[in-house]
């Protein structure tokens, strides 16, 4: 297990009130294991950016991992080490 | 390197400030000084619109210099609109003017409680009351206002769209001139600051008159045959083309040029200045490339309206499926009367025209206008509620983010903007992809486009030229990469400064700006930009078939170019260093939580 500390911006900074949340994860963590953890340290989240019953963002927000970005339905494996935001959309309509 | 001025509109006090050599240095002038000062005397998280936001008017250095194009001024303070550090860049006489009255920039703080105007002159500055000015347009104030204090006075104001504080206000000088972008007439109204004049007869400091003046016409004998043309035509020169080629943006940015108004000969360049009386230009120009129209024909829009920039004919042009060029006559005037960005408010329309078509809003909604495509009656006269906020015209008159929110029913998805602003008129799957995240959001570069930013190294020339006080189109485009910038500037200013140098100034100014926005807590990543504007999804039809652009790996490749973290964009230390920004590098990278070597290190700061 590791401690992530995932910066918030945005809407999820404004329900949230943290400029960031730490959660812990194990090595590996895939996305929807991300989603469940800040669900159960924020759970405020579900709903706006989380989707409701489910470990999948809402859609266009998306996770910035070492520079990458990642959109609800694809997958990464999350080491100690990595850096992950939360991120709303760049991209829209 | 001058003088600035402090401007406390709340208790009325006024001082001067001759800053330390080294801020013109660093941040050369105009948003370069405005974006450190700023940063250095706001804090974060203040309303636009309240008494701690700062705005700035600041001219550079080549502005009333032998330099082409050194009319210009610019306007800074944290946008309204977008929540960001905003400027805005206008032509025309004042920002010449204010340095003969003796100062480079204008800093006004708090909040008057009646309306005021400052009066600059030759040396000496005073608030003065402006209660018979509050209400009036912008020709009327200028009018007033150069009538009291004279001829050789010039003036920057707001009309009565800043003074009801619409988010897309803009301040006008020269009767058309705009500081259009960030809504920064805005801040102005909620200041209570209705204009400013600037005379005086001080001459504007040149180290070595007589190289700048050989520069000056060397540069001209240079430009001789692109002065010809823009003289004839101006900005306005590419209306038609540009909606069939794809770079106009066309029924809100959804439709295609070439099928969705194939013919374009109402914006023919010809047709264009078929009512125009003069040529007129910014101070000392070659080129004189704007007009004043004669009496309107259709339209009733006055004589010595301003002839049409290209901007706003793609804004209400074919971005709301319009081609008959009086009736954007008639809307770039009543924007410029009323102090409104044109570009701003020819998006509102044309979103406005799309909730419309899609029931979304209806007859009853807008006042009985029928608001379908192309409809330039109904266009001319939703501008005119929109200037004025008057019925529906109040719920689309502080941008299309808010207007959506007012609506509801869905009509967000036809909200097109960039990080909360509407954009310039230039396709950037046309042009380029340098989109994402700029200070001012939707400023962003196009190669050879109208706007003033870029996302990366090529904004460091055009964050240059802007501090300089030149025009973009006269100076930069056809100097900066040239032979002019260096010696120019060091024929003004008397340092001797290399390229290189100069063009780091020029990446300080772009790493200050972001600086501001990163201590409102704001990540440029997170900005939200239309799918249209990108691609997503991409047109089926015309030019633009199938073009998406790659944003995110945009992102990737200029952020690692700027040595920014791609995750927070926060500039790395060893940049800050670079850049002489030791104190924010403190700040940014206290030391007690830099990574250390040995027993518990690694260990920086998230």
């Amino acid at each position: 297990m590791f401690k992530c500390i995932i910066p918030m911006y945005g809407l999820p900074r404004e329900i949230t009130e943290l400029r960031e949340v730490e959660v812990e994860l194990r090595d590996g963590a895939t996305m929807s294991e991300v989603i469940a953890a800040l669900r159960e340290k924020v759970p405020s989240l579900e709903g706006p950016v989380i989707r409701t019953g489910e470990d999948q963002l809402v859609e266009q927000y998306k996770f910035n991992i070492n520079g990458h970005f990642y959109f609800a339905g694809m997958d990464f494996q999350l080491h100690k080490g990595d850096r992950i935001a939360l991120l709303v959309p760049m991209t829209g309509g | 390197m001058g003088k600035l001025l402090w401007v406390d509109l709340s208790t009325g006090k006024i001082k001067d400030e001759t800053p330390d050599e080294s801020l013109y240095r660093n941040y050369i002038g105009g948003y370069g000084i405005g974006a450190r000062i700023l940063y250095d005397h706001m804090k974060a998280e203040v309303d636009p619109l309240g008494p701690e936001n700062i705005l700035g008017i600041i001219t550079g250095p080549l502005t009333g210099s032998p330099a082409i194009g050194g009319a210009r001024y610019q306007a800074v303070a944290k946008s309204p609109l977008t929540g960001e550090f905003g400027d805005a860049n206008s032509g025309g006489h004042f920002g010449p003017h204010l340095k003969f009255a003796g100062y480079d920039g204008v800093f006004f703080t708090g909040i008057s409680e009646k309306p005021v105007y400052l009066l600059v002159d030759n040396g000496k500055a005073e608030l003065k009351d402006a209660s018979h000015l509050w209400g009036k347009d912008t020709y009327e104030t200028e009018d007033t206002l150069r009538a009291e204090h004279g001829n050789t006075s010039r003036v920057i104001c707001i009309g009565p769209a800043g003074e009801k504080l619409s988010l897309v206000a803009s301040i006008i000088t020269h009767k058309g001139d705009a500081a259009a972008r960030a809504g920064l007439g805005a801040v102005m109204g909620s200041k209570k600051l209705k204009a400013v004049v600037a005379k005086g007869v001080k001459k504007v400091p040149i180290a070595d008159a007589e190289t700048a003046n050989r520069l000056r016409l060397e540069h001209i004998e240079d430009l001789k045959e692109f002065i010809k043309h823009f003289h004839q035509y101006g900005t306005g020169g590419h209306g038609d083309t540009s909606a069939l080629s794809g770079d106009s943006p066309v029924k809100n940015w959804g439709g295609v040029g070439v099928i969705d108004t194939p013919d374009v000969s109402g914006l023919n360049k010809d047709v264009v200045i078929s009512n125009l009386d003069k040529r007129i230009g910014c101070w000392g120009c070659p080129a004189a490339c704007k007009g004043s129209l004669k009496k309107g024909i259709e339209y009733p829009y006055p004589a010595g309206t301003h002839r049409l920039e290209y901007e706003t004919i793609g804004a209400f042009g074919v971005n709301c499926a319009n081609t008959n060029v009086e009736s954007i006559n008639m809307a770039s005037h009543l924007c410029n009367a009323y102090g409104m960005d044109t570009i701003s408010a020819g998006t509102i329309i044309a979103f406005a025209m799309e909730c419309y078509e899609n029931g979304i809003i209806t007859k009853k909604d807008t006042g009985g206008i029928e608001l379908n495509w192309g409809n330039h009656r109904a266009l001319v006269a939703m501008t005119e509620k929109l200037v004025k906020r008057e019925g529906f015209g109040d719920v689309l008159a502080d941008g299309v983010v808010r207007a959506a929110q007012r609506i509801g029913k869905g009509s967000e998805k036809f909200a097109v903007h960039a990080g909360g602003q509407e954009l310039g008129m230039h396709d950037p799957k046309v042009l380029g992809h340098q989109f994402a995240g700029m200070p001012s959001a939707a400023m962003y570069w196009m190669n050879s486009g109208r706007h003033t930013q870029a996302f990366g190294k090529n904004g460091f020339i055009t964050h240059l030229n802007n501090a300089m006080g030149t025009c973009m189109i006269l100076f930069q485009w056809r100097s900066a990469r040239g032979p002019y910038t260096q010696p120019m500037m060091k024929a003004v200013t008397g340092l001797d400064r290399s390229m290189e140098e100069l063009l780091q100034c020029g990446e300080r100014i772009g790493v200050m700006r972001h600086l501001f926005n990163l201590r409102e807590g704001l990540n440029p990543l997170q900005h939200f930009i239309h799918g249209r504007i990108i691609g997503r999804p991409p047109l089926k039809e015309g030019p633009l078939a199938s073009v998406t652009s790659d944003l995110e790996a945009e992102a990737w490749w200029h952020l690692g170019a700027l040595d920014w973290d791609r995750i927070t964009t926060r500039p790395s230390r060893n940049k800050l260093l670079e850049l002489g920004l030791d104190d924010i590098a403190a700040e940014l990278w206290p030391p007690d939580k830099m990574p250390r070597m040995g027993p518990g290190g690694p260990g920086g700061p998230r």
